[in-house]
């Protein structure tokens, strides 16, 4: 919840923020105009609020049909330049989706969800204005499917942990004389583990009687897929970045007895901002050079 | 830059974005909404055939044959059914598995499955029961209790789906101190919540107690469980427990977590079951869906006694009663006066 409400507040005062850096603002490129700021202190963070259409919603341990439906989420990036080399990037993703789904016209499920990603992304090359990055990912996902007419099992938690790679092209243009961007990135989680009850494993003998075995499943390409395609534009509007995000992300797996499968493709808008950390007071002073 | 080929680094990274594409095909998807009958009479077949819990100690006891079953009821269905008679014929092929907690749920109709009660003496009576509390009794949370004339307590929990506090339970069992024994009376208690009746029942015990075991199904074959786990119940040590003699009354419709009460209480020294059989309902249900929405509850993990026997067909009292037709003649509660008896040393 506090993530959420960060979340809207960041949202809610980015405009003002935009306006009161004026001067120095790099627009939408990666990189900082002025030689001033050190590069190593760049990030840049972007917040949009998107609506998406659940096009798979299936857990077989709620039920075995096909549920649709639409959410929203809030979807926000940090990247920052890491300090261990010029061309090595850090990656935050987090993600707040909710959204209800129907199958026919008789029951739903509400779809709960968090998804953290951090990535290292190395920068592979770059080709006049377009850089290649690829890296290593961690993933990790909360949430829940509540299926609002089921009984004993009307929920099922979603608890997963993934490694696996992300690559990105990012091209950077103008348009009328202002500074865009626009990228395209894959989060390709590849190994992890998930939280799924067995075939009918209840949760009263889960967590009532603290009995988990066979809860925990190991997840690997050879029964589970995850994609997360993230095709994002950032265009300079006088003094602030708007963001547009398309993504589809799918996420599946299936252990020895259950099944699961969540695909969603969303529009995004929101705004970009760009910052700098400033270094402690006193460590300013040691490298000044009298 | 870094020293590494680019063009080499960019077919990596090109054929890397392609076989993420790729993979998107093979993706996992659940069943497709339908409307047709012979689908969802075959979609509900298959679902109990792969997730219910009793089919071979239901074959055991009275020669179920789900496959035979399939047979008789796939001659009545047909894609000119209308959702009414389809109902009807997939609630009578539910019924064949005997099982209160085997229920299908359309919008405008639930089955059920009752015989369980309805080929049996009732044991309870509404009129009975308030001649049992007279006019001075307490009612709390679905909670009727008073003390009898013979210095008896009374309680009558008539559900473990409204939940009631401990703090209540420790006040009534001060209200009981001045009794020799306590009636807990659960007849026509069609169950609830089990944690709630489990609680209930640490309030009699001693210490940590073995009351039976809990296993699930790990796979669509009949007889594919996991192990068998055991199931406690713990009592807190802090509360106040009821120590004297204790008789449970219950009838055919003490069912489900009911039936689980019953079970655990009869493994205390100090308590007596009366009345008649209990209703079963030993398998703690989950739900699913047919095609065309309509909800299905199945029992899908057996919970057995101490001694790994099934419970789904009941539970036999220590004493049977049944209510006497002299007695009902007279307002008096046959089962409540044997108890009564039994509490004071004369049963």
């Amino acid at each position: 919840m506090k993530r959420l409400l960060l979340q809207f507040l960041i949202l809610l005062f980015v405009p003002a923020c935009l306006l009161a850096q004026e001067d120095t603002q790099p627009a939408a490129s990666a990189e900082p105009a002025s030689d001033v700021l050190k590069p190593a202190n760049f990030t840049r963070s972007g917040t949009t609020v998107g609506l998406g259409l659940v096009t798979t919603c299936f857990d077989s341990y709620l039920s075995p049909n096909n549920y649709m439906g639409f959410d929203v989420d809030i979807l926000g990036e940090d990247w920052r330049r890491s300090a261990w080399g010029e061309n090595l990037f850090r990656q935050s993703i987090y993600e707040t989706t909710v959204g209800l789904t129907a199958a026919g016209s008789t029951s739903s499920t509400l779809v709960l969800g968090e998804t953290y990603t951090h990535a290292f992304a190395w920068r592979l090359a770059r080709l006049g204005p377009l850089d290649l990055y690829a890296g290593p990912e961690l993933q990790a996902r909360v949430g829940a499917l509540y299926n609002t007419r089921n009984s004993n099992n009307p929920v099922n938690l979603k608890l997963g942990l993934h490694a696996g790679g992300m690559a990105m092209a990012e091209v950077r243009y103008d348009i009328a004389g202002l500074p865009a961007r626009t990228s395209y990135q894959l989060d390709l989680p590849l190994l992890g583990v998930v939280f799924s009850p067995q075939y009918t494993q209840s949760y009263y003998e889960m967590f009532d009687l603290r009995q988990f075995g066979g809860a925990v499943h190991f997840v690997s390409p050879f029964n589970g897929f995850s994609l997360r395609r993230i095709l994002t534009t950032d265009l300079t509007l006088r003094h602030s970045i708007l963001r547009i995000v398309l993504e589809n992300d799918t996420y599946q797996y299936r252990t020895s007895t259950n099944s699961h499968a969540l695909r969603t493709i969303r529009l995004g808008v929101g705004f970009v901002f760009n910052s700098y950390a400033i270094r402690p007071r006193e460590k300013a002073y040691d490298n000044l050079p009298y | 830059m870094p020293s590494v080929p680019v063009k080499k680094l960019t077919t990596i990274f090109l054929i890397s974005i392609s076989a993420g594409l790729v993979c998107l095909t093979s993706c996992i998807k659940g069943e497709p909404y339908t409307s047709s009958p012979t689908d969802n009479f075959e979609a509900l077949w298959q679902l109990l055939d792969e997730r219910y819990c009793f089919f071979d100690y239901k074959r055991d006891a009275y020669g179920l044959d789900w496959d035979e079953v399939h047979d008789r009821y796939a001659r009545l269905v047909n894609d000119s059914l209308t959702n009414r008679q389809l109902f009807d014929v997939l609630s009578a092929m539910v019924n064949e598995l005997r099982d209160g907690h085997t229920n299908l749920i359309w919008d405008y109709a639930t089955s059920r499955y009752n015989a369980f009660y309805t080929d049996y003496p009732r044991n309870f009576d509404s009129e009975l029961f308030s001649c049992t509390l007279g006019a001075d009794y307490y009612y709390t949370s679905g909670i009727y209790y008073t003390r009898l004339p013979e210095n008896v307590g009374y309680l009558y929990i008539g559900s473990f789906s409204t939940s009631f506090s401990q703090r209540l339970i420790t006040e009534i069992f001060r209200y009981f101190e001045p009794c020799i024994g306590l009636i807990i009376d659960v007849r026509d208690n069609g169950g609830g919540d089990l944690t709630l009746a489990q609680d209930l029942a640490a309030r009699f015990m001693e210490k940590k107690t073995l009351v039976g075991y809990i296993a699930h199904k790990t796979g669509p074959a009949h007889d594919a469980f996991s192990e068998p786990k055991p199931i406690y119940v713990v009592p807190d040590t802090t509360l106040l427990r009821w120590d004297r003699p204790v008789c449970v009354l219950c009838n055919r419709l003490s069912y489900s977590a009911t039936n689980d009460f019953v079970r655990n209480m009869r493994l205390l020294p100090q308590v007596t079951i009366v009345g008649d059989r209990t209703g079963g309902g030993s398998g703690l249900p989950m739900s699913t869906e047919l095609p065309n929405g309509w909800s299905l509850r199945y029992s899908s993990s057996p919970m057995y006694d101490v001694d790994m026997q099934h419970t789904e067909f009941g539970i036999d009292p220590d004493v049977h009663a049944d209510i006497l037709a002299a007695d009902r003649e007279r307002g008096i509660d046959t089962i409540v006066r044997i108890a009564t008896l039994i509490l004071q040393g004369g049963g």
